[in-house]
């Protein structure tokens, strides 16, 4: 019952929708199948990842803060999540 | 409850709670792992604990609403690996109006406390690596209370040039009304993330995730009316909200001047049908051993609610029965937000009396966002340190 009310309203809501986003749509799995494309062709040694630590490679540090600024969206937009780094922060949010 | 939107709902059904039982089940097996699967060795050679704290106050401003929210987060990892961290904040928060906006009541100042733990582990599986964690978060404010938890888990492999994360969050909230101390609502809610993470080059990061929401039961405001006719009702949202995301993020250093380009794209779809787009670039900049500097540039914008009124409508018909709303983020508008990030590393603290802060990192944050929605513009600012141990 839960699978089936989910899939019903998902599918209502992208079908009422598919002509705004399927451009957005098309390029987001377009973008992800290139990732999965290069991952067949590209290889970065142990001994080459010094780039990747610097700010900006490496943001682990900034996760504290993106926390409180998911928290400050997730109450004034709609639209809520999708952060790579972040999920959910819980609470009287206004994440409804 | 100033920051939040709530509605009149039935209780949740029994399906959100067995996926509440599945995400129970997943944190028994997450402990299972993490007691019984031997160590990946990740500190075993030191033999010594590591860990970091981090302290901050946060600030956001805007025209009827002010927050403080002072946080503090403790992370260890012990000499077998196992991660721990636990964080606590303070949610200070004062607004001109009880229903953000929509009533004319007096000023109000609201505490939230939230306390969240989580314990981690990584392990080695041959060449490749696997890392699971569970997490949980308790946050309580007199009139809403919030249990939050979940699990993640990851895979690299390819030398770690591929990493594959997964993560399942389980919400149960009760929410209360000052005004009506009979008044009780449940809000039970699930989400799921797939991410997936590519190294392109020695100088180049491709990530894309995609993030699943269900909620099912009170999902509106207690203290917010909608105008009927002439009449306030009750704001009354549907009770099921299905929410998709997904972003892709691409991270690019430039060695000839140590500067790194990250770009996001986001595109949101719910069952109320707002959709919305979100592209961010932000630049990050290193001046020296210690100074690094980092702008960014977000652009917000989202389509209204199915049920919510239209740009110039006040008010719902004469005799309209569907689900009402005033909560002004439930209405199309779009942001411009700029924002400087300046960060120090104390290094020049080496070999001094304060050499265990030799690694310590200061930073502030500072955030404008002009806004077309009702709430007006926002200022978010943070300022705040990290000390590793």
């Amino acid at each position: 019952m839960s699978i089936l009310r989910l899939t019903v309203g998902a599918s209502l809501a992208l079908a009422r929708f598919t002509a705004r986003t399927s451009l957005a749509l098309a390029r987001v799995i377009a973008l992800a199948s290139f990732a999965l494309a290069m991952n067949a062709c590209t290889h970065v040694k142990p001994y080459q990842r010094e780039y990747l630590t610097r700010p900006g490679m490496d943001t682990s540090g900034e996760m504290m803060v993106g926390e409180f600024e998911a928290h400050v969206q997730s109450a004034r937009e709609g639209a809520i999540g999708g952060h790579c780094t972040t999920e959910s922060t819980g609470g009287g949010c206004g994440c409804n | 409850m100033t920051l939040r939107s709530c509605s009149r709902a039935p209780a949740p059904s029994a399906s959100i709670w067995q996926l509440g039982a599945l995400v129970r089940c997943g944190l028994l097996v997450a402990a299972s792992v993490l007691g019984c699967i031997s160590p990946a060795h990740a500190d075993e050679a030191s033999g010594t604990w590591t860990g970091e704290i981090e302290g901050r106050p946060n600030y956001y401003w805007e025209r009827s609403t002010r927050v403080i929210m002072p946080a503090a987060r403790v992370s260890l990892e012990a000499p077998n690996g196992v991660r721990m961290s636990a964080a606590y904040l303070v949610d200070v928060i004062g607004s001109a109006s009880i229903a953000s906006g929509v009533g004319k009541d007096g000023v109000f100042t609201e505490l939230r406390h939230a306390v969240n733990t989580a314990v981690g582990k990584k392990f080695a599986v041959g060449d490749n690596e696997f890392d699971l964690s569970a997490h949980g978060t308790f946050s309580s404010e007199p009139d809403y209370k919030s249990w939050l938890y979940g699990v993640r888990g990851s895979f690299s492999w390819n030398e770690r040039n591929s990493t594959l994360r997964l993560g399942l969050v389980r919400v149960d909230d009760s929410v209360l009304s000052n005004a009506m101390p009979t008044f009780r609502g449940e809000l039970a809610g699930l989400t799921t993330n797939l991410g997936f993470t590519q190294l392109l080059s020695p100088v180049l990061i491709l990530g894309a995730c995609y993030q699943f929401v269900y909620l099912d039961g009170f999902l509106g405001n207690p203290y917010r009316n909608a105008l009927v006719g002439p009449l306030p009702r009750a704001e009354a949202p549907p009770d099921h909200r299905v929410r998709h995301n997904a972003e892709l993020q691409l991270s690019w250093f430039l060695p000839t001047t140590e500067t790194t380009l990250q770009l996001y794209a986001r595109t949101y779809l719910d069952s109320w049908e707002i959709f919305a787009l979100t592209p961010e670039v932000r630049a990050y900049q290193s001046l020296g051993r210690h100074w690094t500097l980092r702008a960014r540039y977000r652009f917000y914008e989202q389509t209204r609610a199915e049920f919510a009124l239209a740009s110039g409508q006040t008010r719902y018909p004469v005799g309209y029965t569907g689900p009402v709303t005033s909560d002004p983020k439930m209405s199309a508008f779009h942001s411009h937000q700029v924002g400087l990030r300046v960060e120090f590393r104390l290094a020049g603290l080496s070999g001094s009396f304060l050499d265990f802060a030799k690694d310590a990192v200061l930073d502030v944050n500072f955030d404008y966002q002009a806004s077309t929605s009702s709430f007006g513009n926002n200022v978010i600012g943070s300022a705040g340190g990290r000390l590793p141990f």
